[in-house]
């Protein structure tokens, strides 16, 4: 009798838990290596592996990995990222999905259109998307100490909040071809960044399935074309890029007004004047080359421009903390005491945040 | 002149001698010491070369001490300049 209730109690327990941690897919393909990080432990990812809400995915340098889910969206992360299943639930039959990119590249199609009473939400730590069905590819990575966030929209539309960026503008759609950069956003204080892909552009990506969206800010903090980009990853896509991104709406500062085009390697006539300085780049008088004539294929065209982010001065007040620092400092020198500041992403949280540590004044480090 | 005369003069040429040696022309470094302000707080880090000294940040007073400090004659770190 004990044994057949305990029984009965074991079957029923196992049932419920297999009810409350139902799997949300499977990893699809993998080349490289995966971990996922589950119930605060990491374990190797492989081909046909289960995934379950709150599974956080991360992938090795040189990696790819694609996972479907029970949906049919196709979530696809590139090289050294780490996204997360933050909630994965059907009740009623209504999804309620919300997902994480906590770094590196994804590219994801939902092909189930969002329904009334059903949300997607895709968020990075500097944007939240909510899809309806759609494709799509974003970035997020670290520049300058900051995280920021690419997005390109290949079908459908996207509603995306932008309300940590500080803008006025608090949310905006998405329409297919439109792509933008988080912090792009945030220093034009406005939406006048959102640029559309030339339609050769567009194809080419959604032809080559597996292709990441390439960073659109560069280390220095420079934000790219991605025609030129695109170009240089998936090949030339024809001269409708350019024009293509010209035609963006709203175009950004100098990036497509002044855009220049230079020819790399000049082949210049030996009667050319050389003193002239617009021909600056052509050849040395000591690099003659027999005159050439107009070539029978297009020569490569690179643009090159030259973006400068100016960086405003702050007009908000300053934290508590540094107010109350600059505010102390003349007493607090008397006594020798002084602040500093570092920041640091603490585990849980996707932006860096500022800690404030007392020292000597007379005291700082030097790791040169 | 008795012997500890000529031995008083003999240290004294001596120690002379000696911090002579010691004290060579002063270079002045040429390195650009700078500030190099957060992107989002009123806080600065101190650059050698438009390389940060150290991860912290600084008031934007205390930052211009340090650097005038490195830029001083004793450390040498960088050339000395005005901040702004």
């Amino acid at each position: 009798m004990f044994r057949s209730i305990l029984a009965i109690a074991l079957v029923f327990t196992m049932s419920f838990i297999s009810l409350v941690h139902a799997s949300i897919g499977k990893v699809t393909l993998l080349k490289g290596q995966s971990e996922v990080e589950r119930n605060g432990a990491k374990t190797p990812l492989h081909q046909n592996d289960e995934l379950f809400e709150l599974d956080i995915v991360h992938t090795a340098a040189s990696s790819f990995i694609k996972m479907t889910l029970n949906d049919d969206t196709i979530i696809q992360l590139g090289p050294e990222a780490s996204f997360k299943f933050s909630q994965h639930s059907t009740g009623n039959g209504l999804r309620q999905e919300v997902f994480e990119l906590i770094k590196g590249k994804l590219r994801t199609a939902v092909h189930k259109e969002a329904k009334d009473g059903e949300s997607i939400k895709f968020g990075t730590t500097s944007i939240a998307l909510g899809v309806r069905g759609t494709e799509f590819l974003t970035n997020t990575y670290m520049v300058k100490g900051k995280m920021t966030t690419d997005v390109l929209l290949l079908k459908g539309k996207i509603a995306a909040d932008a309300s940590q960026l500080g803008t006025s503008v608090k949310t905006f759609d998405v329409s297919a071809g439109q792509y933008f950069n988080t912090h792009q956003i945030a220093q034009d204080q406005g939406l006048q960044s959102i640029k559309t892909l030339s339609p050769e552009a567009l194809q080419k990506i959604l032809d080559t399935k597996d292709a990441f969206l390439p960073d659109l800010i560069d280390a220095k903090g420079v934000l790219q074309d991605l025609g030129s980009a695109l170009s240089s990853t998936l090949g030339q896509v024809g001269a409708g890029t350019l024009a293509g991104v010209g035609a963006g709406i709203g175009a950004g500062v100098g990036l497509l007004a002044g855009t220049t085009t230079g020819v790399l390697a000049a082949a210049a006539s030996k009667d050319d004047d050389r003193s002239s300085p617009s021909k600056a780049q052509a050849q040395t008088p000591d690099q003659v080359k027999p005159p050439v004539q107009a070539p029978s294929v297009a020569p490569t065209i690179v643009t090159k421009e030259t973006v400068t982010i100016v960086y405003k001065e702050k007009e908000t007040p300053d934290p508590v903390d540094i107010r109350e620092a600059k505010e102390q400092r003349k007493r607090m020198r008397k006594e020798n005491r002084c602040y500093f500041w570092f920041y640091k992403i603490i585990p849980g949280s996707f932006t860096p945040e500022r800690f404030r540590r007392e020292r000597d004044c007379d005291e700082y480090e030097f790791d040169l | 002149m008795n012997t500890n005369s000529i031995y008083k003069c003999g240290w004294t040429a001596m120690i002379f001698l000696l911090a002579s040696c010691s004290s060579g022309p002063f270079v002045q470094s040429k390195d650009v010491c700078d500030l190099k302000r957060h992107h989002q707080d009123d806080l600065y880090q101190v650059t050698v070369n438009d390389e940060a000294i150290n991860k912290h940040y600084y008031l934007k007073d205390d930052a211009i001490e340090i650097a005038n400090h490195l830029a001083s004659r004793e450390i040498n770190k960088c050339a000395p300049r005005s901040f702004n």
